[in-house]
């Protein structure tokens, strides 16, 4: 997945410059009436590209004598990032603004104090001579709702993304996060297996003679092993035992 | 054929020998159930896991039934062992039952790339625990286990 995709930017030049491989992304932070541009690149290498109105994420925490984060879901923290606030309507001070929101997309906060506006919403001002413009920006008619979805998903917050669920339009692009976040459902099937008790006897028996492998087992006796379960299973049907025989990885 | 009952609704369609005492976890009680997946026949343990985001198969089996290739969504998931990338997926898992009905969830499983470690499957909450009743007897290691009407 994209960074602009787990940004929910929707005003994104996302290719990196040849120069700096830096990326650019614009959008909004958790207050509603802001925008952000972020520039992310590599940790190393190519010269950092910080415009006048950009902070650098290491500069402000330090400034600030905050906490640096040690883990992030947006992987930011093993590249440079710079950011700048573009609009606000806020009266703070702009490197105030900007630690929130920074402190915001570091914890994934910010998603679930979302709300979607459309970009007209903005009031985004025309770049002034003394900052290096974003490139290529483009303004995406969709709102970036599926990417907050996405990002309370892989916070582990499904019940949140689940109400958002609900504001997604109905549209046939929606079919599959409607379907994967769905509740499941069940029904009974008549029985296939049967009691297991000395497959699991032999488990714990010997296991341990075949760590690292895949074993397969049919009552009391080991009925073949591999390194991996495709070879395992076409050992399996060279046996006769295939359909019947329980598998299991010796870690 | 209903196992268990709460007053006179049924609670459970079918039971099973869960596994407790794998030797690869010496000294620390995991509940291991019975499933399969289609495109498999042959029955695998997954660690039954309430406190898991979501169910994990092991790369090994997705790609055996084809499933690493399934329309999805990548994703991470944060787990004891750091973060791992992977892809949402829907499908079948069958809980499988010693006595009474095998169970068949239509559950959202979590199929991680290969940073994951070999063979290792969750049974967890969101997308498939959420709408199973599950009752344990762990003096005789059963599972009782049915889905709502």
């Amino acid at each position: 997945m994209s960074l602009a995709r787990q940004l929910g930017a929707y005003a994104v030049e996302d290719r990196p410059d040849q120069s700096t491989q830096a990326q650019s992304f614009v959008f909004r932070s958790n207050s509603p009436s802001e925008l952000l541009r972020l520039v992310v690149a590599p940790a190393s290498g190519a010269p950092f590209p910080i415009a006048n109105g950009d902070v650098e994420m290491r500069t402000l925490f330090a400034n600030t004598r905050s906490t640096y984060p040690t883990s992030s879901p947006y992987d930011f923290f093993r590249r440079r990032v710079a950011c700048s606030v573009l609009a606000s309507k806020s009266s703070e001070a702009s490197d105030s603004r900007t630690l929130d929101a920074i402190r915001g997309f570091y914890s994934g906060s910010f998603a679930h104090k979302t709300s979607v506006h459309r970009p007209t919403d903005f009031d985004i001002p025309q770049p002034r001579a003394s900052t290096a413009p974003v490139a290529g920006l483009g303004v995406q008619a969709e709102p970036p709702l599926i990417s907050v979805i996405w990002s309370l998903v892989e916070n582990q917050r499904t019940r949140a993304a689940r109400v958002l669920l609900r504001q997604l339009p109905d549209d046939r692009r929606y079919d599959q996060v409607k379907t994967l976040l769905r509740q499941p459902t069940t029904s009974t099937s008549p029985r296939r297996d049967r009691n297991r008790a000395r497959e699991y006897e032999w488990l714990r028996q010997h296991a341990n003679e075949y760590r690292g492998r895949w074993v397969a087992v049919s009552g009391a006796g080991l009925v073949a092993t591999a390194h991996t379960l495709r070879d395992l299973r076409q050992r399996l049907q060279a046996t006769g035992e295939g359909p019947t025989a329980l598998v299991h990885y010796v870690e | 054929m209903s196992m268990l009952s709460l007053g006179d609704t049924p609670f459970s369609s079918g039971r099973a020998e869960y596994e407790d005492a794998l030797p690869q976890n010496p000294g620390r009680a995991s509940i291991y159930v019975r499933v399969t997946v289609e495109g498999m026949e042959q029955p695998f343990l997954a660690l039954l896991d309430t406190g898991a985001e979501y169910s994990v198969l092991a790369r090994e089996i997705a790609e055996e039934v084809g499933l690493d290739a399934a329309d999805g969504q990548d994703t991470a998931l944060s787990y004891r062992g750091g973060i791992a990338r992977g892809r949402l997926v829907r499908t079948n898992v069958r809980v499988l039952a010693d006595e009474g009905d095998d169970l068949v969830v239509d559950a959202t499983v979590f199929i991680p790339d290969e940073h994951w470690p070999t063979g290792r499957n969750f049974i967890g909450y969101t997308g498939f625990l959420e709408r199973i009743r599950v009752g344990l007897d762990p003096q005789n290691n059963d599972i009782y286990f049915g889905g709502y009407e």
